[in-house]
C-alpha cells in the first residue's frame, strides 16, 4: 500500500514538475460542427498509470492500460445554446481508427469489461473504470456534455485519424480529425 | 456530518494516503474548458424517479421516497471527476438558496473510497448531503451513462428536469426552473 501510495506521488509529481515548466498539452483539439462540440487531447503513461492506480487498480493493471490503451481525455456534447435546438446522439461504437493500413474501432467500456473478466480485476477498480470512461451511446440536449476517457487501443506513440459519427436531429453526420497522436 | 479525528496512526496514516490520492486526481486529468449555456432539460415522458436507499457519510441509510412531495435536486458524481469538481462550488451556492425553499439536495457519489470523499467534501466546504453509492448499482439502475448528471425530481416523484454534464448551479435561471417545480 505504501509503495502504491509513494508511485501515485512520484507519478503525479513527475507531471506536476512538467506543467510548472511550462510544457504546453501536447495535441490539443477542438471541432465545433453540425450540432456537435468536441475536446480532446492525449494523456501520457504516466498520468494514465497514476489516475488507475488512484482508482484502486493494481500497478500491473494500471501499466497494462497505459501501454495498450493509448488514452485521450475528451469532453463531447451538444453545441446548441438554445433549448429548442436539435439533439445529437454521439455513436462511439461507430467511430473509426484509421492507423497505417488498418481501420479499428474505439475500445469501448463494455469491450474494457471483457479484458477486465479475464485479468480478474477487483469491483472498485472496474466501477471506476466504467465511470472514467466516456459513454459509448448517448444523446445529448443543448449545453449537455459528457466528460470521459477514450481508449484507442494502440501502442504509444501512434499516429492515427479519427473519424467521428454522430446524429443530429436522427441524421447521421461524420467529421475526421487527423493526425492524432497516441500519449507517450 | 461527522467530526472529523485526527487522533491515531492509522487515521493520520489513512488522511496521508487519501491526500495523496486525492492529489493525484487533482493534477491528471485537467479540467476540460468547456462551457456551455446554463439550463436544464425537461425530461421524455417525466418517468417515476426509482426509488433508493444509500448510506451518507454517517452511515445513515437516506431513502429517496422519504422525500416524496418535495422537490429534490439528485446529483450523480465522483471526486475524480473533473467537471463534477467544477460543480461542486456553485452547488454548495445553490444549496444555501435551496435549502431554505424546502427543496431538497442528494449528491450521490459514485464508487467507493469514503476517506477520499470525505477529504474532498471537506476541502470544499460541503454542507449538501452526500450518499455513497459504492456499488454503483443505483448509477446502473438510473438513467444515466455518465458523470456528472443530475436529475430533479418534482413532487410526485417524477424526474422532470435532466442535466448531462456539469451545470454552474447557482445560476438564476436554473434556480428558477427547480423552485418552478413546487406545488
Amino acid at each position: 500500500m505504501i509503495l502504491k501510495s509513494l508511485l501515485v506521488f512520484l507519478l503525479s509529481f513527475a507531471w506536476v514538475i512538467s506543467s510548472a515548466t511550462g510544457q504546453e498539452e501536447p495535441d490539443f483539439r477542438k471541432y465545433s460542427g453540425n450540432g456537435l462540440r468536441l475536446e480532446i487531447a492525449p494523456l501520457g503513461q504516466d498520468q494514465v498509470q497514476a489516475f488507475f492506480i488512484g482508482r484502486d487498480f493494481s500497478a500491473s493493471d494500471a501499466r497494462f492500460i497505459a501501454e495498450t490503451g493509448c488514452i485521450f481525455r475528451s469532453a463531447i456534447g451538444n453545441a446548441g445554446k438554445n433549448a429548442d435546438d436539435p439533439k445529437v446522439t454521439v455513436q462511439l461504437g461507430k467511430w473509426q481508427v484509421t492507423s497505417g493500413d488498418k481501420i479499428r474501432g474505439v475500445l469501448t467500456r463494455e469491450k474494457w469489461a471483457e479484458i477486465w473478466v479475464k485479468r480478474k480485476v477487483e469491483e472498485s477498480p472496474k466501477i471506476a473504470f466504467h465511470w472514467s470512461l466516456f459513454p459509448t451511446l448517448q444523446n445529448y440536449s443543448p449545453s449537455d456534455y459528457n466528460w470521459g476517457l477514450i481508449s484507442f487501443a494502440l501502442p504509444a506513440g501512434t499516429k492515427f485519424d479519427l473519424q467521428l459519427t454522430w446524429l443530429l436531429d436522427g441524421i447521421e453526420q461524420k467529421h475526421t480529425l487527423k493526425g492524432l497522436e497516441c500519449g507517450k | 456530518m461527522r467530526k472529523m479525528n485526527f487522533i491515531g496512526g492509522r487515521l493520520q496514516y489513512a488522511f496521508l494516503i487519501t491526500a495523496i490520492a486525492l492529489m493525484a486526481g487533482l493534477f491528471l486529468l485537467p479540467q476540460v474548458s468547456y462551457a456551455q449555456a446554463q439550463f436544464l432539460h425537461k425530461m421524455d415522458g417525466k418517468p417515476l424517479a426509482k426509488d433508493f436507499e444509500l448510506p451518507d457519510l454517517d452511515g445513515n441509510k437516506v431513502k429517496l421516497s422519504d422525500f416524496k412531495g418535495k422537490v429534490v435536486l439528485v446529483n450523480f458524481w465522483a471526486t475524480w471527476c473533473p467537471p463534477c469538481r467544477a460543480e461542486i462550488p456553485s452547488m454548495q451556492r445553490a444549496w444555501n438558496i435551496l435549502k431554505d425553499k424546502d427543496v431538497m439536495l442528494l449528491a450521490i457519489h459514485v464508487g467507493g473510497n469514503e476517506d477520499r470523499v470525505w477529504t474532498f467534501l471537506t476541502d470544499f466546504g460541503v454542507e449538501f448531503p452526500v450518499l455513497l453509492d459504492a456499488s454503483s448499482k443505483v448509477s446502473r439502475a438510473w438513467p444515466m451513462m455518465g458523470l456528472p448528471v443530475s436529475f430533479v425530481i418534482d413532487p410526485e416523484g417524477r424526474i422532470a428536469l435532466q442535466a448531462i454534464g456539469g451545470r454552474e448551479w447557482d445560476d438564476e435561471k436554473m434556480i428558477a426552473q427547480i423552485l418552478a417545480l413546487k406545488k
